[in-house]
């Protein structure tokens, strides 16, 4: 029967390929999932995370995260030429607080490679518990390339950077000749932060 | 069932049969002929025989088939189908009692020299390929069927050469030659093709058997299926655990939030995910969507976001033109 169209050859090969691209479109469909839920949660907890221990996977996430907040070096003006910077005492030494929010100062300097351009820069101690603090920055650039970075910049850090950031209030205005002006004020959270009950039991 | 299809693999064509056996009465052929092998899926749609009972009598190098050809239309489902031609042509001739069971049965193809000897599908058969002189393949065939000085019944198709030469041989063997007529309404039946056929539709045939396994290469290839199949499952129960996990843990955490706000918290409860810390993830996720709104057909005029560390909502206030 070697003149007519191989049936089972077909047949088997379409279901190893079926089976193939169901199996990466589960796969994509999985990893889309995942990335949505950290971008909503920070963190997925693992498939075998059962419901009783989401405490204590919280928890670990939590310690390892505060582990690695970063020993970023003194901020200064000098990340920010031009701009007026004010709060810097509340950025000294090496709280969670402090590292956390030297080091949200950094991204926002990036060395000095971004698209938009800070005009002004506060450090405020916002939560009488000292939770968080306050970053204000008033920054302009150019529409598109600033409102990119603009979100990049918000949608992290997560976890893995020891801290979170958290908009308090976002103001975009067109400026003149396609320019856009920034006012942002964000909650810097080291996830040390929620590694206290008792600060629990406040809210 | 009274109606069958039977076939017998001639090479490149099949010889194929319809008959119909209705009880205590011989069978009938309603149909015969041969067909190319890649118009034998046409051929039993015309014959409408999908839904009949069906038999193919086929041999490669003087043994019967095990396996279906590469491309059979005609599923099995684990049925005895296949047959050798030698017996399955006795079985049609002794069905309507043509010989005797001490006759050795003699049937020269151009192709093949097929012969059986005692109760076709029962007994000893078999097919020797014509290659070379016709006594060469008289002889195994006469040593096979273990006959001594038996009566030969000798059916010889018509354009099969070497008729005479094999008739002296049998004759010098020893044995007396007795002529297989069949009647003129069986011209041009295969009787390999309708033996099987036949033998379908009774019992008492012993020569059937069932398709052995599939080749190893589809073997192999319906195992990958089977493997990505299986491994799907698993994905998929995996993904719907993860999914109850993502529930019970979100439930775990309102309850858990809950119980803080109500001041009953216990020091085990408190180790739980903190309100404060969800809601702020959820005005993170509501603010980059928010900032989504700006898409190539409008242009950002003016965007206000104001969010509160104790909601999880934010407000929010937008101008955008047309581009």
């Amino acid at each position: 029967m070697s003149a007519r169209p191989n049936s089972s050859w077909s047949s088997g090969w379409a279901v190893a390929l079926a089976g193939f691209a169901t199996a990466i479109a589960l796969y994509l469909w999985s990893e889309n999932r995942a990335i949505k839920f950290e971008e909503r949660f920070g963190e997925s907890p693992t498939a075998a995370s059962a419901p009783e221990e989401s405490a204590s996977w919280f928890q670990s996430r939590m310690q390892k995260a505060a582990a690695v907040l970063p020993q970023t070096d003194r901020a200064d003006s000098s990340a920010f030429p031009g701009a007026r910077f004010q709060g810097e005492n509340l950025l000294e030494g090496t709280s969670p607080l402090a590292l956390a929010c030297r080091a949200e100062l950094a991204r926002w300097s990036a060395g000095g490679e971004l698209p938009i351009v800070a005009d002004s820069l506060r450090v405020e101690a916002a939560d009488q518990d000292d939770r968080w603090q306050t970053l204000i920055v008033e920054a302009h650039g150019g529409e598109a390339a600033a409102l990119a970075t603009l979100k990049h910049l918000l949608a992290a850090p997560g976890s893995s950077a020891g801290y979170f950031t958290d908009p308090a209030r976002v103001r975009i205005e067109v400026a003149d000749r396609d320019q856009l002006q920034f006012e942002l004020q964000l909650r810097v959270w080291p996830a040390a932060s929620f590694l206290n009950p008792r600060r629990e039991g406040a809210e | 069932m009274t109606r069958a299809l039977g076939f017998h693999s001639l090479g490149d064509e099949l010889a194929y049969a319809l008959i119909e056996k209705l009880e205590a009465a011989p069978a009938q052929v309603l149909a015969a002929g041969r067909v190319p092998e890649d118009e034998l899926e046409a051929l039993v749609d015309r014959l409408d025989g999908r839904k009949l009972t069906w038999a193919l009598a086929s041999q490669e190098q003087g043994r019967m088939r095990r396996v279906l050809p590469e491309g059979w239309p005609l599923r099995a489902r684990g049925e005895e189908v296949l047959t050798g031609p030698a017996a399955a042509a006795a079985f049609w001739d002794w069905e309507h009692g043509r010989f005797d069971i001490e006759d050795l049965y003699l049937w020269v193809s151009a192709r093949s020299l097929h012969w059986s000897r005692g109760l076709p599908g029962r007994d000893l058969s078999g097919s020797v390929p014509r290659k070379g002189p016709i006594r060469d393949s008289l002889r195994p065939a006469l040593a096979r069927a273990q006959a001594n000085r038996n009566p030969v019944v000798l059916f010889i198709e018509g354009d099969a050469p070497g008729a005479e030469i094999l008739e002296d041989t049998i004759r010098q063997a020893g044995h007396t030659i007795r002529p297989l007529s069949r009647p003129a309404e069986e011209m041009g039946v295969d009787p390999a093709a309708a033996g099987a056929a036949l033998a379908r539709l009774t019992e008492g045939y012993g020569a059937m058997h069932a398709p052995a396994h599939v080749d190893s290469s589809r073997a192999w290839r319906r195992m990958i299926g089977a493997w990505i199949l299986v491994t799907l499952f698993l994905g998929w129960a995996a993904s719907a655990l993860q999914e109850s996990r993502y529930q019970d843990w979100i439930d775990a955490q309102n309850e858990s939030t809950s119980t803080v706000s109500s001041g009953l918290e216990t020091a085990g409860a408190a180790a739980a995910p903190p309100r404060v810390w969800t809601d702020m993830m959820r005005r993170r996720h509501a603010v980059l969507e928010a900032m989504e709104g700006a898409n190539s057909e409008t242009r950002l005029s003016s965007l206000r976001i104001v969010t509160d560390v104790l909601s999880p909502e934010i407000r929010m206030e937008q101008e955008q033109v047309q581009r």
